[in-house]
């Protein structure tokens, strides 16, 4: 595979071999993967007119109905701009629009703490991002309870260690003890300490969108976080058409500081949008824009993120769904549009509503981000843990999403030419009947030629039998625990660990114990 | 494929009533409602509420007081009886939430008529609910189906919208005088500040005066507890029933 190999950490055996030399080698290997270079064509699922066409309606919604932004500062740039604006509706002109659009940087870099694992985000680049916002977590024992801090910082851990991840995102799931008004200060603080991966922002509030801003001021260094990217934070348009002040205000703490957000409804096809797959992402397509366009009249030039997807609705009981065949197809068109647009991409990869780890959830799952990465999507997010439709983050879920992202990794690096060669050596070397197991072509190759999953099982019906006859979700859950055995926290500044206490301590003084 | 070629796919939007493609599909032979007899009258209301269709519940209703049923006994004998039914199906998965709305909505329309018949007569009250999203939260689709089911079932019910602080609902008790309060939060960010709003109503001494209802997708039995709430319902099927539930206890109480 494409991926570093891992560090080698312990040699006990003079030549640096034998029993203990191939465990270190084949044991935890603290490795990450650099970004994903997509190295397979985007599939486009219509034709280059029906792209063009969705387009144009989602220009004329913008021209003829607007989109509502709530918030004079917003209202006053837009007026200064040039656009047509009548109370909180804005109207704008297509030329403006795209104009303003084509600012955004095709491609950015994402930094983190340790440069190591910086990543870029764009054009063939592309990340896979934990979940964000569970008020649940199905836990190590299958229950299902609200999420702790402890739990927050254990995905955290899971996040750092799992080699496919490239972010630690930042609400994985919510520390429901922590009071509210301080609860983002901790939920920052676990994914700084716990990860060294970039992370997410906070958007409930200007005031813990500066919070967090700040914290990433004393990890990253004050001048560095006003110009250069270090977190990612997603802010929602309230479909249909709607910009809202809590969002706008989270936008202009985080645009002003060059950082990019997410710009995305999180659209119930069916509900928020017309019931119609391509009617919907006309719409939501109109809604991104509008909110890409006004980053750039904060800050132009500063990269954002094209941030549509969508599930459709069960019309049984309203609630949102995860991996249906629309879902995917939808994808299909937002990627050929962000193309369109040089825009990188964000969409989601594992977002099922699968209330357990169970085979519904790896079919929704599989369809889902088979779409993710055939339609070129960059920011591929809710990629570990997410259950129920983002009620829940399963333990087990998390680790074999994760695994199965390691997966999708190769899956989408493209088929390596490289050793055809030797591979036709081989052929001439084993002859007819014989097989190659042993050839010094498979030695050299087999550890990376085969995806080589621990959670999945192929072994024989008596071999898993003899180990517990136990089931992928089960295998999960003990692979969760077992690498949370095994973590080792990445090293932090002892002056910006003190640094970041402090900065809590201040804020917590300051911030009331309920909200109000 | 062509501009045009994909927009001639498109639906002409001359407007039609709004019916279910279900029931527009089915083949309806002429009825003349006024020539059922009562029974058939009711029974006619009740599918013709599970169609959703408007119009012939207005005249099915002005039929049924034409020949002199009470007011109260249209309400609950034809529309109630009727929307039990939808409310049945649609919690066993056969009707579907756009065709629920539709049913209610037709619902809606009789319940226009009757209301200020209802008040003259001296009906019991079928209720009246005040219910909102609360402050920072702008999440309203579950609310809207719960605040539209409401009415479906013959519930009064006065929508605050999104983002609701404690005066809002304040506000909104002394103009209305609701039996019921309800209040949706989405956010785990939002869900404490039901608890604001139900101790602000204790402190004024009226918070046994209204029965408080919660609900979201993050809440649950023990959060609702928690805060203080009546109860919490899981979805807007649950609501109906919890709401019927507490308006009968309290028509007993006052009964005895
Ligand atoms: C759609 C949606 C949105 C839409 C809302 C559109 C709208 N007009 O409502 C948009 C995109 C605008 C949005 C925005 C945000 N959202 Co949102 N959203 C959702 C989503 C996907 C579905 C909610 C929904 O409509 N469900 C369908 C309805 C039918 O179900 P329901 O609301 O639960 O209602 C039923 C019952 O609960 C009950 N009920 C509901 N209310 C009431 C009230 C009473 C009185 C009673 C009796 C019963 C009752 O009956 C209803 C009908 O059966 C949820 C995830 C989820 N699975 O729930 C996230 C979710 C709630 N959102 C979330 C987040 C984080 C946000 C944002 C902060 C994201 C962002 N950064 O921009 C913003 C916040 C905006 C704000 N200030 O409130 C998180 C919450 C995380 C947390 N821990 O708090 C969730 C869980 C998703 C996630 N994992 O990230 N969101």
């Amino acid at each position: 595979m494409n991926a570093p190999a891992a560090e080698v950490t312990e040699h006990a055996s003079r030549r640096g071999g034998g029993r203990l030399g191939r465990k270190a080698l084949r044991g935890t290997p603290m490795a990450s993967f650099p970004t994903l270079v997509r190295n397979i064509p985007a599939y486009q699922m219509v034709p280059d007119e029906a792209v063009e066409l969705i387009h144009q309606e989602s220009l004329s919604i913008l021209e003829e109905v607007g989109c509502e932004f709530r918030d004079d500062e917003a209202i006053a740039l837009w007026k200064a701009a040039g656009a047509d604006v009548s109370e909180t509706r804005v109207r704008i002109d297509r030329a403006l629009l795209m104009e303003l659009v084509s600012k955004v940087p095709p491609e950015f870099m994402l930094n983190a703490r340790n440069p190591e694992r910086s990543v870029r985000v764009g054009g063939k680049n592309s990340i896979f991002v934990p979940m964000y916002g569970a008020p649940y977590v199905r836990d190590l024992d299958n229950v299902r309870r609200y999420g702790t801090l402890a739990d927050l910082q254990n995905f955290h851990k899971l996040a750092y260690m799992a080699p496919a991840l490239h972010s630690s995102s930042s609400i994985i799931c919510e520390p429901m003890e922590i009071a509210v008004p301080k609860r983002h200060l901790h939920i920052i603080h676990s994914a700084l300490k716990h990860s060294d991966k970039p992370f997410m922002g906070i958007v409930t509030s200007k005031d813990r969108a500066e919070d967090t801003m700040a914290m990433a001021g004393i990890v990253f260094g004050e001048d560095f976080v006003r110009d250069n990217p270090v977190l990612v934070a997603i802010t929602n348009c309230n479909s249909p058409l709607v910009w809202d002040a809590t969002m706008l205000d989270a936008m202009k703490v985080y645009a002003r500081h060059n950082q990019p957000l997410i710009l995305a409804p999180f659209a119930l096809c069916g509900a928020s949008t017309s019931a119609s797959a391509v009617g919907a992402v006309a719409q939501v397509n109109a809604e991104a824009l509008a909110g890409v366009a006004f980053t750039q009249l904060l800050r132009p030039g500063s990269p954002q993120i094209y941030g549509q997807f969508m599930v459709t609705v069960d019309m049984k009981t309203g609630a949102p769904m995860g991996g249906t065949p629309e879902a995917a197809q939808m994808m299909y068109l937002m990627g050929a549009l962000a193309r369109k647009y040089r825009l990188p991409w964000r969409t989601s990869g594992f977002h099922v509503g699968s209330k357990l780890n169970d085979a519904q959830a790896g079919y929704e799952a599989n369809m889902l981000m088979h779409a993710a990465i055939l339609a070129g999507a960059n920011y591929i997010w809710h990629s570990a843990g997410w259950l129920e439709a983002g009620l829940t983050c399963g333990y087990s879920k998390f680790a074999t999403d994760c695994e199965q992202l390691v997966g999708w990794y190769k899956y989408a690096g493209g088929l390596p030419f490289d050793d055809f060669k030797e591979a036709m050596a081989a052929i001439r070397e084993v002859g007819p009947q014989g097989h190659f197991l042993g050839t010094q072509h498979t030695l050299e190759h087999f550890q990376s030629a085969f995806f080589m999953p621990s959670i999945m099982d192929f072994n024989s019906y008596e071999q898993w039998k003899a180990e517990g006859a136990k089931d992928h979700d089960t295998r999960g859950r003990e692979k969760a625990r077992n690498m949370l055995a095994d973590y080792e926290e990445p090293k932090l500044d002892e002056g910006i660990a003190d640094g970041l206490k402090d900065l809590i301590a201040l804020r917590e003084e300051k911030l009331p114990d309920s909200v109000s | 494929m062509t501009r045009r070629h994909l927009l001639q796919k498109q639906v002409p939007a001359d407007r039609k009533p709004l019916k279910s493609a279900s029931a527009s599909n089915m083949a309806d032979d002429e009825i003349i409602l006024s020539e059922l007899s009562d029974e058939e009258l009711v029974q006619q209301m009740h599918d013709d509420l599970y169609d959703g269709l408007k119009e012939e519940i207005e005249e099915g209703t002005n039929i049924l007081l034409e020949r002199g049923w009470a007011p109260y006994k249209v309400l609950t004998e034809a529309l109630v009886e009727g929307m039990r039914i939808v409310g049945e199906d649609f919690r066993d998965g056969i009707l579907f939430v756009p065709e629920v709305l539709l049913s209610a909505n037709a619902m809606k329309a009789g319940m226009f008529i009757l209301r200020p018949l209802l008040v003259a007569t001296g009906a019991p009250k079928q209720g009246k609910m005040v219910i909102g999203t609360v402050k920072g939260d702008i999440h309203d689709i579950g609310k809207n189906l719960v605040g539209m089911m409401m009415e479906g079932a013959g519930f009064d019910v006065i929508d605050l919208g999104i983002n609701n602080a404690v005066e809002k609902y304040l506000d909104a008790i002394e103009q209305h005088q609701p039996d019921i309060i309800g209040m949706s939060a989405l956010l785990t960010t939002t869900m404490p500040y039901m608890k604001v709003v139900i101790d602000t109503m204790k402190e004024k001494g009226i918070r046994d005066d209204y029965v408080v209802l919660v609900g979201g997708a993050p809440l649950n039995q023990e959060f609702g507890k928690a805060v203080g709430a009546d109860a919490y319902c899981r979805d807007a099927a649950v609501a109906v029933e919890t709401a019927k539930d507490f308006m009968k206890r309290k028509h007993n109480v006052r009964v005895s």
